[in-house]
């Protein structure tokens, strides 16, 4: 009994003492006990308050870096579909816009078909001139589609130039405004006959059967018929410039935009009818006349 | 005199023949299907000519005049000009500058600048249809002097694009005969 107590006699005695201390809280009344408790967790509070909050700081930090670890795996996958999606409607955008400019194109050269009261056919532009001198255009329609030599090529505004050679399966078309090419011409207000000629540029040229002086900017021309290739009273362009002899007024040289640009035309009609003067369309009212 | 040993010959020859056609071709499809979209005052450069130019320095007037007429035959069938124009100016060209380059510094590029610039004056006055059309000076004014600076801009950039692919032997070997 003895050695028990000498051997484990530290344990007894915080025993006891904690046996005291619990019978005086015991002594003491419930409010007051209840006061006791709060003062100490107060004091407890006042040393434990900075150690928690750094802690509880420390273990958010950790939290949101785990967080932000994960959110960036995520965030990169986001990112990348995002990318893709924005490139898939940029594309559709473009596209879209694409779509609009073709259907404004096939609209004017479904108006110009029905203006124009003879047979033609569509066709696309699949090729342009490879050389500077040379002014053509090739379409994918062919002998094989009843395209032959000579037929007229119309734009989305009026005449284009004519088919000069053709394969089977496309055609090469000698634009207005090559150098070699020639239409016979009507000015419209003035009634004025007169050749158009290519500059090689994106103009022709007026040669005037006679010097003309009544002739001024902005007049519409109009084929004539004459020479057999091309239907009358198709629209060609307007006179863009005019050189003028200083005494006489005279116009020495007479400059035509055609209504058609012809590099970036990319569907055209081709007049398949055989041109017998019957079909040939009605001359359009002057524009300045019908306003006045 | 004694000239150096043309670069082009045996055992290179045939590589450098095929090479030559597939470059031709390459070109010749560049010329008609993405260079016309490239149009800058209404005109645009002549791909294939500065190609047979390139060509003739390279292996001297007679193989360029074969390329040349080769080459414009192509470009005759392409545009619509009379058979044999652009094969006779091509041919012409590229014995010319054959026979130039034969004495003056054949892989200079200003060598060939200058080459590309007379060729294409040569073409434009040649193409000229006399009779018709918006009269000479202003077919010279208007189409050909642009045409001219487009092929001597063009030229310089396209004769790198080659002789990145003819290298391995060209070049080198030139600069060894030389």
């Amino acid at each position: 009994m003895y050695a028990f107590f000498r051997r484990y006699w530290g344990r007894l005695l915080t025993l006891v003492v904690m046996a005291v201390l619990l019978f005086i809280l015991w002594l003491v009344p419930h409010t007051q006990r209840q006061i006791l408790a709060d003062m100490t967790f107060k004091k407890v509070q006042v040393i434990y308050r900075p150690v928690g909050t750094f802690i509880s700081k420390a273990q958010s930090w950790l939290l949101y870096q785990g967080e932000y670890i994960l959110r960036q795996y995520t965030l990169n996958d986001q990112v990348v579909d995002l990318q893709k999606e924005n490139a898939i409607l940029r594309r559709q955008k473009i596209e879209s816009k694409d779509r609009d400019h073709e259907l404004d194109r096939l609209r004017k050269l479904l108006e110009m078909k029905q203006r124009v009261p003879i047979k033609t056919e569509a066709s696309e532009v699949i090729g342009l001139s490879p050389s500077s001198y040379y002014l053509t255009l090739i379409i994918d329609k062919g002998s094989e589609d009843g395209m032959r030599k000579g037929m007229v090529v119309l734009g989305q505004d009026g005449i284009l130039g004519r088919i000069i050679s053709v394969s089977p399966r496309t055609s090469k078309i000698l634009l207005i405004t090559d150098q070699r090419s020639a239409v016979s011409v009507t000015v419209q207000r003035t009634g004025a006959r007169s050749i158009l000629e290519g500059m090689g540029t994106t103009r022709c040229k007026l040669t005037m059967e006679t010097p003309d002086a009544q002739i001024k900017t902005g007049d519409r021309i109009y084929t004539n018929g004459m020479g057999g290739v091309f239907p009358p009273n198709l629209y060609v362009g307007h006179v863009s410039y005019i050189k003028r002899d200083k005494r006489s007024g005279w116009a020495l040289s007479v400059q035509v935009k055609p209504a058609v640009d012809c590099h970036l035309v990319r569907e055209v009609l081709i007049v398949t009818q055989p041109q017998n003067r019957e079909s040939w369309p009605d001359p359009e009212p002057d524009v300045e006349e019908a306003t006045e | 005199m004694n000239f150096p040993r043309h670069p082009f010959q045996w055992p290179f020859q045939r590589t450098g023949y095929l090479r030559v056609f597939l470059i031709l071709t390459a070109i010749l499809i560049l010329q008609v299907e993405v260079v016309p979209v490239y149009r800058i005052f209404n005109v645009i450069p002549n791909l294939v000519l500065i190609a047979v130019i390139i060509f003739a320095a390279n292996y001297g007037g007679t193989r360029g005049a074969v390329i040349g007429f080769l080459s414009g035959l192509v470009m005759d069938v392409m545009t619509y000009s009379v058979i044999g124009l652009m094969a006779g100016i091509f041919s012409f060209s590229g014995l010319i500058v054959g026979l130039i380059t034969k004495k003056f510094y054949r892989h200079h590029a200003l060598t060939l600048i200058l080459c590309v610039l007379g060729c294409s004056l040569l073409e434009g006055i040649f193409v000229y249809p006399w009779g018709i059309g918006i009269g000479f000076f202003k077919h010279i004014w208007f189409l050909v002097l642009p045409t001219v600076l487009y092929n001597g801009i063009v030229a310089w950039p396209l004769r790198e694009i080659v002789y990145k692919i003819f290298k391995p032997e060209t070049l080198q070997f030139a600069v060894k005969n030389n």
